[in-house]
């Protein structure tokens, strides 16, 4: 499910629902360094909006959402 | 018979010798004669529904102590001890009063306020419900209204528009409201808004977020939820309900203003119980409520006797 893509981890929470998908990405979260990058892809709007409410809780930055056939791809910065 | 004014002097009297008054003065004051008439139920005021875990040890050793050792929850999220005898009933009064939770509230009255979590425990909140509740009650309290009042009277506070504490069926329903407006600088159209707006909305035009007003309950879910902070508050306020109840036929609030502020509350609550008092009708079975009473004079005389009542102040 995890795999390297250059400097960022790559998470895909296909098929997957809140609160699974939340648990996965701060798990997730904690493994990488301050600064370091996490792409999630997500595809129905109830772990979405999980997602963004836990990462925004937890002091992390969102630098990028495309959205694209229905599954969002959201890029995430380390906050601390 | 001699009629007793305070409730001291009502509890010091024989049971037989309490006229109907007297009894309606009792439950005011939340002591309510039970089917076997020697026992009282005593219900206790809890605004919004929140005491302290010492509190709430207390009433339940004076529930143990005076009562049948259970204590009933309330629909209105109080809390009840059935089962007090006539002649204990002044005692268990003065402590439940030393413990900050009175007994108040059955009759004609202004009923327990009661309130969702709101803010900060609750993630949709847009207001403290409790603070205000807290408000209105000394409010209430210091302008002592509803001492008059034909039938019942409740107020209920909610802290958005998934309205968990039935706003729409409380005489006075109000709920924590705030209007969104896109930050076009900001917003890049990334459709999260879109996807997580549970009214649909949100569309996105030209890259940015639209917000169509007609359909947007002004819940704030896309102000807290925006990955870039891109949807900010225009204007936050309180959204008033009026006459809606339940009972053998329920029909729900109508909306009477939108984006007040908490003195504009205060004063719309003065003005309806005030017209409750003076036009409310009640032959002592049957007991109109404020929802019956704007539909029997019309919801628009409602609006401009309470406004009236705001211009004699």
């Amino acid at each position: 499910m995890v795999k390297k893509m250059t400097d960022e981890k790559m998470l895909d929470l296909k098929g997957l629902f809140c609160p699974h998908t939340n648990l996965l990405t701060i798990r997730e979260l904690e493994k990488i360094q301050v600064g370091s990058k996490l792409r999630i892809e997500v595809d129905n709007a109830d772990s979405l909006k999980g997602v963004i409410q836990t990462v925004k809780n937890k002091g992390h930055i969102i630098i990028d959402v495309k959205e694209k056939d229905q599954v969002f791809t959201i890029i995430i910065q380390k906050g601390r | 018979m001699e009629e007793a004014n305070s409730l001291s002097e009502i509890l010091s009297k024989d049971l037989n010798k309490l006229s109907k008054a007297e009894l309606t003065e009792m439950r005011r004051n939340g002591l309510i004669q039970q089917r076997d008439p020697k026992f009282f139920i005593c219900r206790l005021s809890i605004p919004a529904g929140v005491i302290t875990a010492e509190q709430l040890e207390i009433i339940c050793k004076l529930a143990n102590e005076y009562g049948n050792g259970q204590v009933h929850l309330s629909t209105r999220q109080g809390i009840q001890i059935p089962g007090v005898p006539y002649e204990r009933l002044s005692e268990i009064q003065e402590k439940l009063k030393e413990n900050g939770t009175p007994t108040w509230g059955c009759g004609p009255t202004i009923r327990n306020i009661i309130a969702c979590p709101g803010y900060p425990e609750c993630k949709y909140a847009n207001i403290s419900t409790r603070k205000l509740v807290y408000r209105i009650k000394d409010f209430i309290d210091k302008r002592k209204l509803g001492y008059n009042l034909k039938g019942k009277f409740k107020i209920a506070i909610a802290g958005c528009p998934n309205s968990c504490a039935n706003v729409y069926s409380n005489d006075i329903g109000i709920i924590g409201v705030v209007k969104p407006r896109v930050k076009e600088e900001i917003c890049n159209g990334c459709k999260v808004c879109v996807a997580i707006c549970k009214e649909k909305a949100i569309n996105i035009v030209d890259e940015k977020a639209v917000i169509d007003f007609e359909k947007c309950v002004c819940c704030g879910d896309c102000i807290r939820l925006c990955p870039f902070d891109a949807i900010e508050p225009e204007k936050e306020g309180l959204t008033i309900f009026l006459g809606g109840k339940q009972g053998r036929h329920p029909s729900l609030a109508k909306k009477v203003m939108e984006f007040a502020d908490e003195e504009m509350v205060l004063s719309i609550i003065e003005g309806a119980v005030k017209i409750f008092e003076k036009e409310g009708l009640a032959d002592g079975v049957r007991k109109e409520r404020f929802g019956a009473l704007i539909e029997r004079l019309g919801f628009d005389e409602i609006k401009s006797l309470i406004y009236g009542e705001e211009d004699d102040r």
